[in-house]
C-alpha cells in the first residue's frame, strides 16, 4: 500500500507539473479503455456484465493490471438499467450487446421557438416523452418510471465510483480527473439528439437565426451541467467531447458554433473548472480559435497535423492523443513503438503534454493487445525529460 | 433558469414560509443537492 501511495504521488506530480507548466520527471501516459473493451479483455459476456454490473470490480481489475497508465484507465457511464427502464429510443441495446446511438428527433424543427423561449421546459415536456418512449404517459406513471430510472442511474454510478475509488487506490493512480464533469457544445447539443444530424444541416441552411438562437439558449444549461459538485481545481476538468465542426463549413462555424462554445469554455474557467475537450475528427481549420480558449484547457486530438497543434496552441494549452489506435491493429510491435517515439519527439518538448491514444478502443479487435501494452510500456519507461 | 421544473434553494424557501431558520440552514444543501443530482441526470439523458 505505502507503494502505491508513493506512486500515485509521483503520478499525480507528472500532471500537476503539465498543468502548471512545468517540465514533469516524464511523459504522463493517461489511456481510456471502456467498458465494452474492458468486458471483452476480461472474457466475460457483454449483455450479461453491463447488467450485473457486480462484475464490474474484477473486469477493471485486469484491465488496470495489464495495461499502463498513470491516471486510472477504465470507465462505464452509460448502463443499460435506466436506458430500458425509460424506454430510451437515443441508447438501445443491440443483440450483441453493444450499447447503439441511433439518429434521432428529439426536437421538430416547427418547436425550434419552444426552445429558444423555454429549454428545459422544453426538455422536460417534449424532448423527453419522445426519446424516452416510457416517459410518454400519464403525470403518475411518469413520476414514477423516472424515480426508477434516477434510482438505477444513481446505483450504478455509485457503483462505479466505488470501484474507481478501490483501484485508484491499488495501483496507485494519480489524483487528476479529467471526467470530473461532463457537458457538450451548446451546438452540439442541439445537433445530437434534439435534431439530429441530418435535422440540424438542414436547419442551417433553411432556419437559420433559429439554430443560432437555439444554440445561445442552450448555453446556460450547458455551463450548468459542466459544474460538476467536485470543488473548482485546475487539475480537475470537465470533458467536452466536440462533434459537429468537422462537418461544418468556416463561416457555419464561426455563425453557429463558436460563440456559445467560446462562451461555455470560459464560463466553466472562470468558475474554476478547466475543460477537456476531445477534439474530434480533424480540426486544423480551427486551431486559431481554439488557441483563443482559457489558458491549460486540456485538447486531445483525434487526426490532424501534431507538428501544426505543437506550434499553435503548445505553449497555451495541455495537448494529447493522436496515435492512432488503427496502427495498434495492423502495425508490428516495432512500428507502434517507432510511431510513439516520433509523436513524444514532436510533443513533448516544453511540457503541456500527455500521452493518449486517438481515440479510445471501443472493442478488444480494435487493436492487438500485445502492441497496445507494448506502446504504453515504452513510454512509461523510456518517455524521460 | 427560468422553469418551474428546477428550483434554487432560494426560490424553495421562498414557497416554504412555514420553515424556520434553523431546519433551512440544515436542510439547504441536502435539498439543493437533490435538485442538482436531478438536474444533471436529466441533462445526462441527452448527451
Amino acid at each position: 500500500m505505502a507503494d502505491a501511495k508513493a506512486l500515485a504521488q509521483e503520478r499525480t506530480q507528472l500532471f500537476h507539473d503539465i498543468i502548471d507548466g512545468r517540465i514533469p520527471k516524464r511523459v504522463p501516459v493517461f489511456v481510456g479503455f471502456p467498458v465494452e473493451f474492458a468486458i471483452q479483455y476480461a472474457g466475460k459476456d457483454l449483455v450479461e456484465a453491463q447488467w450485473d454490473t457486480s462484475q464490474l470490480e474484477e473486469i477493471f481489475d485486469k484491465v488496470c493490471r495489464d495495461f499502463y497508465s498513470d491516471l486510472l484507465p477504465v470507465n462505464a457511464f452509460r448502463f443499460p438499467s435506466f436506458y430500458r427502464i425509460l424506454g430510451a429510443r437515443n441508447f438501445v441495446m443491440g443483440s450483441n450487446g453493444f450499447l447503439q446511438h441511433p439518429e434521432v428527433e428529439g426536437l421538430l424543427q416547427e418547436e425550434y421557438d419552444d426552445f429558444i423561449a423555454n429549454p428545459y421546459n422544453c426538455i422536460i415536456e417534449k424532448i423527453l416523452p419522445r426519446l424516452y418512449t416510457e416517459l410518454d404517459t400519464d403525470a403518475s406513471t411518469k413520476a414514477l418510471t423516472l424515480a426508477k430510472a434516477f434510482k438505477a442511474f444513481q446505483d450504478e454510478m455509485g457503483n462505479a465510483i466505488m470501484i474507481y475509488g478501490k483501484l485508484t487506490e491499488k495501483y496507485g493512480y494519480g489524483d487528476t480527473n479529467f471526467f470530473a464533469g461532463f457537458t457538450e457544445a451548446p451546438l452540439d447539443f442541439v445537433a445530437d439528439q434534439l435534431r439530429g444530424f441530418k435535422g440540424i444541416s438542414t436547419d442551417m441552411r433553411r432556419v437559420p437565426d433559429k439554430v443560432e438562437a437555439a444554440a445561445e439558449a442552450a448555453t446556460p444549461l450547458m455551463i450548468k451541467a459542466g459544474l460538476h459538485p467536485i470543488p473548482p481545481s485546475k487539475y480537475n476538468a470537465t470533458f467536452i467531447p466536440l462533434h459537429m465542426a468537422p462537418f461544418m463549413r468556416t463561416s457555419d462555424f464561426e455563425r453557429f458554433y463558436w460563440p456559445s462554445f467560446k462562451k461555455l469554455v470560459e464560463a466553466l474557467a472562470e468558475a474554476g473548472h478547466p475543460s477537456h475537450l476531445f477534439v474530434e475528427q480533424d480540426w486544423m481549420r480551427y486551431l486559431d480559435y481554439l488557441y483563443e480558449l482559457p489558458e491549460n484547457t486540456v485538447m486531445r486530438f483525434e487526426y490532424g497535423d501534431p507538428k501544426l497543434v505543437k506550434e499553435k496552441l503548445g505553449q497555451k494549452h495541455i495537448i494529447s492523443g493522436f496515435y492512432p489506435i488503427s496502427l495498434l491493429k495492423t502495425g508490428t510491435k516495432q512500428q507502434c513503438i517507432d510511431k510513439a517515439r516520433e509523436l513524444i519527439d514532436i510533443l513533448a518538448p516544453g511540457g503541456r503534454y500527455y500521452f493518449d491514444f486517438d481515440k479510445a478502443p471501443v472493442t478488444l479487435d480494435s487493436v492487438n493487445v500485445e502492441n497496445t501494452r507494448a506502446v504504453l510500456e515504452f513510454v512509461a519507461t523510456n518517455a524521460n525529460y | 433558469m427560468n422553469t418551474k421544473y428546477y428550483k434554487t434553494w432560494e426560490q424553495y424557501l421562498a414557497e416554504h414560509p412555514e420553515i424556520d431558520e434553523k431546519q433551512a440552514k440544515a436542510m439547504a444543501p441536502k435539498m439543493q443537492g437533490y435538485e442538482d443530482m436531478m438536474f444533471s441526470f436529466i441533462m445526462f439523458l441527452l448527451m
